[in-house]
């Protein structure tokens, strides 16, 4: 191949005739850098002899017209480990070159070939700082890291990670992939698929970064740096590849540091190092990947020739030309080639029904590399807790109680409403707590919100009947909901202390009735936050006819502001942003009505470990600014006060084996008495000698006693091979939801 | 080689054309503006993100980028499907300065496909009282200049939800000259942003 003045192939190093080998030849959808890093070798050494290497007659890069010749090898669930590490030795030592393009060819390479100077790929030595999920190599660079957390972990804590994070967090597989999940039951997914396809447990949880999806390239020789460069995304496919990007020389401060890391830990070989940079300027490492992108080639009709670079400095060749061409962007096209004769393309299986044939997945079997390199012991998961007062209420019933049983554990309980956070005054508006009855309406939360001076928070005219049985004055019941109203047997208390209405045709109802509450105020649906309730404000008019509703309220009525996104849900960050969202919103009804905003209320759906973290004061004190009439502002909790205060126990009807090992035990609980078991991780103990142990992760599902295929209530448990019939497990943080909306299934018609 | 600003002598008012401006009604217009704000409020997930610079992506979704009637007011630009690269401007700057970041309008002449002219000619035609934008080879445009640092700007295209970078290529859609209505002079980059003056910022052929 000869290449005409201006074309990268001008200038070409003919004298070159070495072989290279060159793998990971799929040009899919989501590439291997294989084509791209032959067409970038060839543009530099016409008479290069290049041999394509592949694991699977479907990857298209085998076809190209770049190779020379072709390797055809088995997948590798079906290779033979030895003889290719021998094959590929025996190459090397007759002086071809050999250059791997797959992240689990170059773990494998590095784990099974010693150093070789024509093994273009780092060793062992050098790979192990760059592995996932927290590459000691990146403290050497000048990037912001994002938070991640091993799967290891116990589930409270991988839970609060995804709180804490707003739920904008991605499971990261131990080599590559990510998959974006946003609550705990896609997490749990996620996770069982990944360990699937990965055959291990080593994977980790990550935080999204908002950023621009920017890349360093480099090519470094026995710890020098041959080259590097910048690359931006300017397109992407919807799986997140590069399609089209801008590439330019490295950012003066990354050099230095680049070239410092890569001679610490002695790289060989081609790297891309992914980066987001973020609207403010910030860097964020976000992998190291240990062979040249699929995308290199770009960089190479820009007039910098990474892959070559590297040879040259592998066969003592002096450098090449490193200057930029006027053209430093690259886009992909897509073309036809002819099936390479010899190799004809894998024939599509029988269709089955679902998806049919080959869809463009890689065929190579690259994840059964994977136990040829992971440890075959499993990571051990990290224990859950139990609070003193949990232990000495467990203690006292959990042998002893019919299963299965919601206990309720009065000193759990007592604490959690004892530490209800005192908030001092902000410039003399109070928060005020109201008990959410919804949550919980049994008599001993009750008593105890009430004890803790807490108003109440009811959403029907039932709960308000209840609210006062247990001893509130009508002023002390705040009444929220879409059918606040309902029964309509049921007396509409008149003076409440506060209600929200829902609709605007429910604000102009109440402003035409002759009711005698403390405050009015209405529910907004914040932009943004996908809800059902409360009044949406999405448009200019629908905003309009709102302030014109509250303009309208009989002379001296001021208003109230509710708002409601359940920080379980939402995660903490985002649960702030709508909490501010909603004072702004306050404050444009506010001057656009005339009327006084008065009391804000934020809501309830705290998880228990966010509740008493969450910046009350600060949003207080936020609101304080823009509403300057405000008196008070609520805060529901309910979830917050009773999730931990009851524990389900149960007893074990069934234990099933495989090879000797326990696979699966069935119990006597079921989803009818949890019915949000899979919504949010349970803690879970075994009854030993009366004594609850806790219970990691681990391999063994637990399934509920009922004729549901959705009655599993844990997806992998770490319960001892001698557990039987009978035992005794107890599942904490049952109480609140899991109480008030578990149903009778299953019973007979017995309750 | 002559120089964007050079190259579209026809269009002199571009030259003395300032940062567009909503008129102003009265207490609807005042609903109009707050709703803005509170709409900007919402979809900022500063606390969610971490971010102080994230600019009103929201705006370039919810609205279509056309020809609209001049002059418009508060009430009637937040109501309309369709606004222009103005009306664009004049929301991102009100949403900028709302959450305490210091922004100035600035100007833009940048380069445009001839084959692409005909169509905006005609769209822009169907409503006489638009803004005229469309040159021969060069168009106008409005964008938000952010102060980043006391001397250092980033721009803001809120017409279609990006920043600029100041080292675009040239050609189509590229950048040929930038005037920025600030109160001290700042660096773009490589530029200097004087006060009402033009900078050239690329070189057409």
């Amino acid at each position: 191949m000869t290449g005409a003045a201006g074309t990268p192939h001008a200038g070409g190093d003919k004298a070159m005739k070495e072989t290279v080998f060159i793998s990971g030849l799929y040009s899919g959808p989501s590439p291997s850098a294989g084509l791209g890093v032959a067409r970038s070798v060839r543009a530099a050494f016409p008479s290069a002899q290049l041999v394509g290497v592949d694991y699977w007659a479907g990857s298209s890069g085998l076809h190209h017209e770049v190779f020379d010749a072709t390797w055809l090898k088995p997948p590798w669930d079906l290779i033979e480990e030895d003889l290719y590490a021998k094959e590929v030795q025996a190459e090397l030592d007759q002086g071809a070159l050999w250059i791997p393009t797959l992240d689990l060819e170059v773990a494998w390479l590095a784990r099974t070939l010693a150093t070789h100077p024509l093994l273009l790929a780092p060793d062992e030595k050098a790979l192990a700082p760059s592995r996932k999920p927290r590459p000691s190599v990146a403290e050497l660079l000048p990037f912001e890291i994002a938070p991640s957390l091993d799967l290891s972990a116990s589930d409270e804590e991988i839970y609060a990670f995804c709180r804490a994070h707003s739920w904008r967090v991605w499971i990261k597989g131990p080599y590559h992939e990510a998959v974006a999940v946003g609550d705990w039951r896609q997490l749990e997914q996620v996770r069982a698929w990944m360990r699937e396809g990965w055959q291990t447990d080593r994977l980790s949880v990550q935080v999204h970064v908002r950023g621009y999806e920017e890349s360093v390239c480099l090519a470094a020789y026995d710890g020098r740096l041959c080259d590097a460069l910048y690359m931006r995304k300017r397109i992407t496919t919807p799986e997140g590849k590069t399609w089209a990007g801008h590439v330019g020389e490295l950012p003066a401060d990354l050099l230095g540091p680049i070239e410092a890391a890569v001679r610490a830990i002695g790289w060989t070989g081609g790297a891309e190092i992914e980066v987001l940079r973020d609207v403010d300027g910030r860097r964020w490492w976000l992998e190291w990947n240990p062979r040249f992108p699929a995308w290199v080639h770009g960089a190479t009709l820009a007039g910098r020739n990474l892959p070559a670079a590297l040879v040259r400095r592998a066969l003592g060749l002096p450098d090449g030309p490193r200057a930029f061409s006027a053209q430093a962007e690259f886009t992909r096209v897509v073309l036809e080639v002819p099936v390479r004769s010899g190799i004809p393309l894998p024939l599509p299986v029988e269709p089955e029904h679902g998806q049919l044939g080959v869809h463009g997945k890689y065929g190579a079997s690259l994840s059964a590399i994977v136990p040829m390199l992971v440890p075959d012991e499993a990571p051990t998961a990290a224990a859950p807790t139990l609070s003193p007062e949990s232990e000495a209420d467990l203690l006292a019933t959990a042998a002893v109680v019919a299963t299965p049983h919601r206990l309720f554990l009065p000193r759990t309980a007592e604490a959690a409403f004892g530490r209800l956070p005192t908030v001092a005054p902000v410039e003399g508006i109070l928060l005020r707590y109201a008990y959410s009855l919804k949550t919980s309406p049994d008599a001993e939360y009750l008593m105890l919100a009430r004890k803790a001076g807490m108003l109440a928070e009811c959403i029907s005219l039932l709960e308000v009947r209840r609210a006062l049985e247990a001893g509130w004055r009508a002023d002390e019941i705040v009444l929220n909901g879409p059918g606040k109203w309902w029964p309509p047997t049921e007396r509409a208390v008149d003076g409440l202390r506060v209600v929200f209405c829902d609709s605007v045709e429910e604000l102009e109802r109440l402003a035409g009735s002759r009711r005698t509450d403390g405050l009015w105020g209405v529910r907004l649906r914040i932009p943004g936050s996908r809800s059902r309730f409360g009044v949406s404000v999405d448009e200019p008019a629908d905003f309009e006819r709102l302030c014109a509703a509250v303009a309208a309220l009989p002379p001296g009525r001021d208003l109230g502001i509710h708002v409601h996104m359940a920080s379980t849900m939402i995660g903490v960050g985002h649960w702030r942003d709508v909490a501010e969202s909603s004072v702004a919103w306050a404050g444009a009804i506010e001057a656009a009505s005339g009327r006084r905003v008065r009391a804000l209320d934020l809501g309830g759906g705290y998880h228990p470990d966010d509740f008493a973290r969450l910046p009350f004061r600060d949003i207080v004190r936020f609101a304080r600014n823009t509403l300057s009439g405000l008196t008070a502002v609520y805060v529901e909790p309910g979830r917050a006060l009773t999730q931990a205060t009851m524990a389900m126990v149960t007893s074990v009807l069934d234990v099933r084996q495989q090879e000797g090992k326990l696979q699966e035990v069935v119990v006597d609980a079921c989803i009818a008495e949890l019915p949000l078991a899979s919504v949010y991780p349970h803690r879970f103990f075994h009854l030993v000698d009366e004594r609850p142990v806790p219970v990691s992760r681990g391999p063994v599902r637990v399934l509920g006693r009922i004729c549901m295929e959705d009655d599993v209530l844990s997806q992998g448990l770490d319960l001892p091979d001698t557990l039987k019939i009978g035992d005794r497990l107890v599942i904490c943080d049952a109480g609140a939801y899991e109480r008030s909306m578990s149903y009778a299934f299953g019973r007979g018609g017995y309750s | 080689m002559r120089s964007g600003v050079a190259d579209t002598p026809e269009r002199d008012e571009w030259k003395q054309a300032v940062g567009s401006t909503l008129t102003h009604h009265g207490p609807c217009c005042d609903r109009a503006r707050a709703w803005l704000i509170a709409m900007g409020r919402s979809y900022d997930f500063s606390s969610t993100d971490g971010l102080a610079l994230a600019g009103p992506r929201w705006i370039t979704q919810r609205w279509a980028w056309g020809p609209i009637r001049w002059p418009v007011a508060w009430c009637e630009a937040v109501k309309a499907e369709t606004i222009d690269c103005g009306v664009f401007g004049a929301f991102a700057l009100e949403l900028f300065r709302a959450k305490g970041i210091e922004a100035y309008p600035g100007q833009l002449l940048r380069g445009c496909a001839e084959e692409r002219i005909s169509h905006w000619r005609r769209k822009w035609d169907a409503i006489p009282t638009a803004f005229n934008w469309i040159g021969t080879r060069v168009v106008y445009h409005e964008v938000s200049v952010v102060r980043t640092e006391a001397d250092q700007a980033r721009i803001y295209d809120p017409t279609e939800g990006f920043w600029l970078e100041p080292g675009t290529q040239s050609g189509h859609h590229g950048h040929l000259a930038i005037r920025a209505e600030i109160p001290v002079p700042l660096k773009w980059g490589d530029h200097e942003l004087v006060n009402g003056q033009w900078t050239a910022t690329a070189l057409v052929g």
